[in-house]
């Protein structure tokens, strides 16, 4: 779901550039990139668990 | 005269916003052929993909989005910054996948193409894509904004329409890997059923 929900929302920003929604395109691609880096956190954490 | 150099101007602000969407275009098409040679590797050398692989496709078509809305709506810095933000968090991705297998005794994920491997390539390519948005930066004057859009040409719905292409086959490459759960680490390789897990001795 992580990832597909990613992609969904970039496919969504790539849809409302089409329809000339700039600002709602915009706020999209910035809130993909935000739950992007917390996934990639989340990622970090739970394999330096397993080496731990 | 005066009127003689403002026309001047202008000519030459719609040549270099011509050039810089053409630049940009080339940059999406670039881009989407990258996705298109993961999914060769996916589906026709049956590598599958990893949560980081995944990460790394994302900030791929990220970066095109920035490129798109520049494409849609005129060169704005903050689409740029788009683009940027996308190619640094891709990079940190594949620095990170890098640092991972170069560790001792840790399996290299994937086969390699020419000589490097998948995620060395990604590190590349976002490293480029980094460098050529600082030179639209560069290149980009703040007139540009001012300057009515045109219709989208056939080179830029084409952009689009790969995008589009992409993201979907990701989604479904997603759906097949990971269901409506997390995606979970891929053992590496395939055959042997390695574990990525560093063992302890």
């Amino acid at each position: 779901m992580d990832m597909l929900g990613l992609f969904f929302l970039l496919l969504l920003s790539v849809i409302f550039i089409i329809y000339q929604k700039p600002n709602v395109a915009f706020t999209l691609g910035l809130v993909a990139l935000i739950l992007s880096v917390l996934l990639l956190i989340h990622h970090m954490t739970t394999t330096l668990e397993v080496q731990l | 005269m005066m009127k003689r150099e403002d026309s001047i101007s202008l000519k030459s602000l719609k040549r270099r916003n011509t050039v810089l969407l053409v630049l940009e275009a080339l940059m999406v098409y670039g881009l989407m052929a990258v996705l298109m040679g993961s999914f060769h590797e996916e589906f026709f050398k049956h590598e599958a993909p990893c949560p980081l692989c995944y990460l790394q496709r994302i900030a791929f078509v990220g970066s095109a989005l920035g490129a798109l809305m520049n494409l849609r709506f005129g060169i704005k810095t903050k689409y740029i910054a788009v683009s940027l933000l996308f190619s640094v968090f891709g990079n940190i991705v594949s620095t990170r996948q890098i640092l991972l297998h170069i560790c001792p005794g840790m399996p290299k994920f994937g086969y390699p193409v020419y000589g490097l491997n998948l995620y060395t390539w990604a590190y590349l390519i976002f490293a480029f894509v980094i460098l050529s948005q600082i030179i639209l930066l560069f290149f980009s004057h703040a007139r540009l904004q001012e300057l009515p859009h045109p219709k989208l040409r056939w080179w830029e719905s084409l952009a689009f329409l790969l995008v589009v292409l992409c993201t979907v086959g990701n989604m479904a490459s997603a759906l097949i890997e990971c269901d409506f759960g997390m995606c979970q680490d891929v053992p590496w390789p395939p055959t042997e059923n390695v574990s990525l897990e560093i063992k302890s001795e």
